[in-house]
């Protein structure tokens, strides 16, 4: 009982973390389920089942604290998570994800921008506590690489409009230490709830990026970003 | 710890640095211009417009007086050049300005348009005696009050 309301305290949590900031979720159906095959290295292959369900809630319009006229639409993430057990409570977690997402801002120079981004995430984590150890500690680096193409209109009353579309390639790095708890839904089945604090530096590119793909909500900061998020994972254990 | 405190101040720091910044204008900039005719008698300048002009409104606030005039006139986005036309009793003149003009981002701003002079001729005028200045219209706001100019400054004068 008192794991049923925890696992709805953080599906709140990651709720409303989830709101404002940026990404994922994951399993471990490892570590509690190891009466069977002991002895064995684990390995998990989970998909994040929470990051787009928010987005959902506010029925393709989210709200982005920019201004009062910053809007995310059309955001879909799709992040594939493997685990796997290197030695007893010590793990190595991999991550590769895809977003896209459209900003509009009719209030702003930017008017509009679409993003498309492609990362992959790496790390390791350690299981934390004695017996069931639900709670896992862990820090990934992260490379990423994301497309801006942003429409500008500068309001010309005079003389008309300059409108122009400016694209630009991004490429960056970043690390993100991350706590996750885990519920095991069985031998083979885990869901873990992941809360992550990114931080990301652009090395190659400009402009601003609303939304950052892998880092999440990034509004007034430049190259260097620091995002939160908080989601869920569902991973499938395979036979080792 | 303490580092990690010193760093919160520290990009605090930054951050409202940052906030000293004048992004300069969001659309259409301005210039500022004055114009006059120093001949005998006076032909008087009766209004003022420009080549490609859709709304006339920013040039009717042009304050004329006599066969002069002075004021904020509008400078076109869509090239790198405005040809403006004075239109006085006997003759029109035309002073085409140009410059060169800057859409980028920058940490401070994010995207933002600034105007710079022209790597070539900064304007033809058949004003006898034109000259313009180039401020940027955006910059640290130190700088700009410093300096205590903004954006292009344009004099004309026709003595014949």
């Amino acid at each position: 009982m008192k794991e049923i309301s925890l696992f709805l305290f953080c599906i709140a949590g990651a709720m409303v973390s989830h709101l404002g900031f940026g990404q994922s979720v994951e399993i471990d159906t490892i570590s509690s389920v190891r009466s069977d095959f002991s002895g064995q290295k684990r390995f998990t292959v989970g998909l994040d089942v929470f990051k787009n369900v928010p987005f959902l809630a506010f029925n393709n319009n989210l709200p982005l604290p920019a201004g009062q006229s910053a809007r995310l639409h059309n955001r879909g993430i799709v992040e594939i998570v493997l685990r796997g057990e290197i030695s007893d409570n010590f793990y190595w977690n991999g991550l590769a994800g895809f977003t896209r997402a459209e900003v509009t801002d009719p209030e702003s120079i930017a008017r509009r921008q679409e993003v498309v981004g492609w990362y992959g995430k790496g790390g390791v984590e350690w299981a934390l506590g004695q017996r069931k150890r639900h709670s896992k500690l862990g820090i990934r680096g992260m490379l990423t690489y994301n497309r801006y193409a942003t429409d500008l209109l500068y309001e010309g009353p005079s003389f008309g409009d300059y409108q122009t579309r400016d694209v630009v390639n991004n490429f960056g790095i970043g690390f993100e230490p991350y706590y996750a708890y885990d519920f095991f839904l069985g031998p083979r089945w885990l869901l873990r709830w992941e809360t992550r604090w990114s931080h990301h530096l652009r090395v190659i590119g400009k402009g601003e990026t609303p939304y950052y793909p892998g880092v999440g909500v990034s509004f007034g900061l430049y190259d260097y970003v620091v995002s939160g998020g908080s989601t869920l994972q569902l991973h499938y254990r395979f036979r080792p | 710890m303490k580092k990690i405190i010193h760093t919160f101040f520290f990009l605090g720091g930054m951050v409202s640095l940052a906030g000293c910044y004048d992004c300069g204008p969001r659309a259409e900039p301005t210039i500022s211009l004055s114009v006059s005719r120093n001949d005998t008698p006076t032909s008087s300048l009766q209004r003022v417009s420009a080549v490609g002009v859709k709304s006339d409104s920013l040039f009717r606030q042009f304050r004329i007086k006599g066969g002069s005039g002075s004021g904020q006139l509008p400078l076109s986005l869509l090239q790198d050049s405005t040809t403006y036309l004075f239109y006085f009793a006997d003759r029109v003149d035309t002073l085409t300005l140009f410059y060169k003009r800057i859409f980028d981002t920058r940490s401070e701003c994010g995207y933002y348009l600034d105007i710079a002079e022209p790597d070539g001729p900064r304007f033809h005028s058949t004003f006898g005696n034109t000259t313009a200045t180039y401020y940027p219209y955006t910059g640290k706001v130190e700088g700009l009050n410093g300096s205590g100019a903004y954006g292009i400054l344009v004099d004309a004068t026709s003595y014949n």
